[in-house]
């Protein structure tokens, strides 16, 4: 009986589950299996809809990815987050060089088209900065994705 | 219908309709994991024939299902486009069981080198009316079961608990309040046949109280008048021999003689009524009805000859009974007289005795007596003011202490039943 | 002849002494059981009529105290508890006969001639009244000296009537006697009538200087010629 009664509660949350955001059933299969090819591992898959493209959020081994997907089922870019030990030795050492009194607070690796680029959030005092670094240590003339 | 059943009447049906809400929660939960876990296994599925194809584009051209559990052919952009990931049931012939058996279908598109791909994956499925089936079967079961341990356990736990109250039952059933004997109580921890135990037991005492006070009234009101009226009597009938009296006065003690023996025998009538309902008679032995029936005959021999009234006696086989002579002899002599006293000139007494009943019959007047009150006390017709209207009444009362059946009929005649 | 009437009802002796000194017996009184106790252990009677509930104690240990002292006197237990254990336990103790109030006088002597007979003539006492002779246990008559045949109901008729010679016999009293307790149906007893009819007819016919006189309302009275 006990059991009997968890099961319903158990189906009934995941009928609360809905919200704004998509779920399987509302994702075309392209998008959803283009994603799931290339990250065979994600999991804790969120999606959403950002215009005409689909940005999906989840976590490979606990780290956190943000994927874009287009309709076709084609994923157009995608990041993840690291930490500053995989971070280029040249991105290092630039950033050093161009931001020595700030701090770095979030790092993301980026690709999009086969190109690798760095986000960086730095921060200090009174200002708080937002880069984008190519992985030869030059500063990308790419646009930050949040 | 017992008190017993009857809760376990509304149990069944209580248990009817709980097993009934529980087993369409149940189904439409169990379908749903059921569903759950084989759509997550196509997903899985799906992903490795994808993670397949990426590497060995002959999969690809799985165009049939055949000896796969999928199959793929391409498809346009524009097709593909939008599609989403759709589960279906639907049947698929199987070899194995020469059937069409349920199975689950997932439809998806995919790209591949910028090529489209629908492809379809089966798995098979549950057989729904073989399970709805399986747990009918079950859910009777589990009911009859339930029902089952319910009777159980009314007979052996609710009896048990209720037994108190069928002691009461059984009590109050063969309770007799000439009897006034009170059956022990049967002890219990539940309060409220505490309070039915105490509540009966008074109430019994008090009315076996009032009874016997009654009685005891009646017996001693007997025997006190016994004196007073044997000192009256004797009185007159000095008085009748005492000096010569005139005609009209020895009629007139006559008539108060008269009176007062009448009152003699009602009083000893009462009295007697009043000891065989005390059950003052307990001694007992074998008593033959037919000896019985020809002697107390004999002694009527000289009233019936004056009536003329014809005796027809019908005893072929010996009936003995084990009672009281004295009330036997009682009970014949007033079956007897009430029919002798009751006759016409000229009427006719039958007398039929077997090992099942005595029946007296006899002629009188043409219309037949008031059946209900026929045994009560002082029932009697008009015209017969001397009788003491309490005869039928010991009849009653010794067919009631010997547990015989009388019963009155009419019929040509009147008839008189004692059923041993 | 000597009776002790043993009864506490005053009304009751008055009643019982009157009509037992009209037979001319010698009638002495008790009223309680201390008196009935004292009398009869220092006298003796031929006849004691004993009332069982009595002041001070038990009809019934007087009978016990009277079989102690192993005195012959017939008794007769007169009571107003018609009770079969009475009647069993006194007659056990050595009573004579057990008679039930209320009661008819001719009934009492016709039972105390039978136990004065018993006890005193120890049963060989034919009853000779003018010319008639009875045995009364052989049930024979003789009406100078030749054989009166009579039926059963007419000898008890007979012989009820000659013991209370010369006193009124209530048709009750005699139904009751020659028939039976049960005979209670007071408005007919005409069939007596036929019997007492044929007895006087056989009494006539051989000459026996008795004769059975009807009183108008109440029964008969036995008288001699």
């Amino acid at each position: 009986m006990k059991t009997i009664f968890l099961a319903m509660l158990a189906s009934s949350g995941t009928l609360w589950g809905c919200s704004q955001q998509l779920t399987g059933t509302h994702l075309p299969s392209l998008v959803q299996n283009a994603l799931q090819v290339k990250f065979p591992a994600a999991q804790n898959i969120e999606w959403e809809k950002e215009g005409n493209l689909y940005e999906a959020e989840f976590t490979v081994n606990l780290v956190e990815h943000t994927a874009l997907v287009d309709a076709t089922g084609k994923v157009m870019s995608y990041k993840q987050d690291i930490t500053s030990a995989q971070l280029p030795e040249t991105v290092t050492v630039a950033l050093k060089r161009d931001y020595q009194a700030f701090q770095m607070d979030e790092l993301e690796k980026v690709e999009k088209d086969g190109q690798v680029v760095y986000q960086v959030e730095l921060e200090n005092a009174n200002e708080e900065v937002k880069k984008v670094y190519a992985p030869d240590g030059t500063q990308a003339n790419v646009i930050f994705w949040d | 219908m017992k008190l017993l059943n009857y809760a376990t009447s509304y149990f069944a049906a209580l248990l009817l309709v709980v097993i009934s809400g529980w087993a369409a929660l149940f189904y439409i939960n169990m379908l749903d994991e059921i569903y759950d876990s084989i759509d997550d296994g196509l997903e899985n599925q799906k992903l490795l024939v994808i993670q397949k194809a990426a590497q060995d584009s002959t999969v690809l051209a799985q165009a049939e299902f055949e000896e796969g559990y999928y199959k793929i052919h391409e498809v346009s952009l524009a097709w593909a486009r939008g599609k989403k990931d759709l589960y279906q049931d639907t049947l698929m012939y199987m070899q194995n069981e020469k059937d069409f058996e349920p199975v689950r279908l997932l439809t998806t598109v995919f790209r591949h080198n910028g090529r489209y791909y629908e492809m379809r994956l089966i798995t098979s499925m549950v057989e729904e009316d073989d399970l709805i089936e399986d747990l009918l079967y079950s859910l009777l079961w589990l009911y009859l079961g339930l029902i089952a341990s319910i009777l159980v356990l009314n007979n052996l736990l609710l009896k048990r608990i209720w037994k108190p109250f069928y002691h009461i039952l059984r009590r109050l059933q063969h309770f007799k309040l000439e009897e006034a004997k009170t059956v022990p109580v049967q002890k219990t921890n539940i309060a409220e046949f505490q309070l039915l135990n105490q509540t009966v037991e008074k109430l019994l005492q008090q009315n076996v109280a009032a009874y016997q006070n009654q009685k005891a009234l009646i017996e001693n009101a007997s025997h006190e008048l016994q004196t007073p009226l044997a000192i009256s009597l004797n009185k007159l009938e000095l008085l009748a021999e005492s000096q010569p009296l005139q005609e009209e006065q020895l009629m007139q003690i006559g008539a108060v003689m008269e009176n007062l023996e009448r009152l003699t025998r009602l009083n000893k009538s009462l009295l007697l009524l009043s000891k065989i309902e005390n059950r003052q008679f307990t001694q007992a032995e074998a008593v033959s009805l037919p000896n019985l029936v020809q002697k107390t005959l004999a002694d009527f021999e000289d009233q019936l000859k004056y009536k003329a009234v014809s005796v027809e006696v019908e005893a072929t086989e010996e009936v003995s009974l084990q009672m009281n002579p004295d009330l036997a002899a009682m009970l014949v002599m007033n079956l007897l007289k009430n029919a002798l006293v009751h006759n016409v000139k000229g009427g006719f007494l039958r007398i039929r005795l077997s090992r099942e009943a005595l029946v007296v019959e006899n002629a009188g007047k043409e219309e037949p007596l008031e059946e209900t009150k026929v045994f009560a006390r002082f029932y009697k017709d008009a015209s017969s003011q001397a009788s003491t209207g309490l005869g039928l009444s010991i009849v009653k009362a010794i067919c009631d202490l010997y547990g015989f059946q009388v019963t009155y009929r009419y019929q040509q005649g009147h008839t008189f039943i004692v059923a041993f | 002849m000597k009776i002790l009437v043993i009864e506490d009802e005053p009304e009751m002796q008055e009643t019982l002494v009157r009509s037992l000194q009209q037979e001319q017996y010698l009638v002495e009184t008790a009223c309680d059981y201390e008196s009935a106790l004292e009398k009869v252990g220092l006298y003796a009677y031929d006849c004691i009529l004993l009332d069982i509930n009595l002041p001070g104690g038990s009809g019934l240990e007087i009978l016990e105290e009277l079989k102690k002292q192993q005195k012959t006197e017939g008794v007769i237990i007169v009571s107003a508890r018609n009770s079969v254990d009475d009647k069993i336990q006194g007659l056990e103790l050595g009573a004579d006969d057990y008679l039930p109030k209320p009661f008819h006088m001719a009934e009492l002597h016709a039972r105390v001639k039978s136990v004065l007979r018993r006890r005193k003539f120890e049963g060989q006492h034919l009853h000779q009244l003018q010319n008639v002779q009875i045995d009364p246990d052989k049930h024979q008559v003789w009406v100078a000296g030749q054989e009166l045949v009579l039926n059963r109901k007419e000898f008890d008729i007979l012989l009820y009537l000659v013991t209370n010679k010369d006193r009124l016999v209530s048709k009750t009293a005699l139904a009751e006697h020659v028939w039976g307790d049960y005979i209670d149906q007071a408005d007919n007893y005409e069939f007596i009538y036929s019997q007492i009819k044929n007895l006087r007819k056989k009494l006539k016919d051989h000459a026996a200087e008795l004769e059975i006189q009807a009183i108008y309302g109440i029964g008969y009275k036995l008288v001699t010629a």
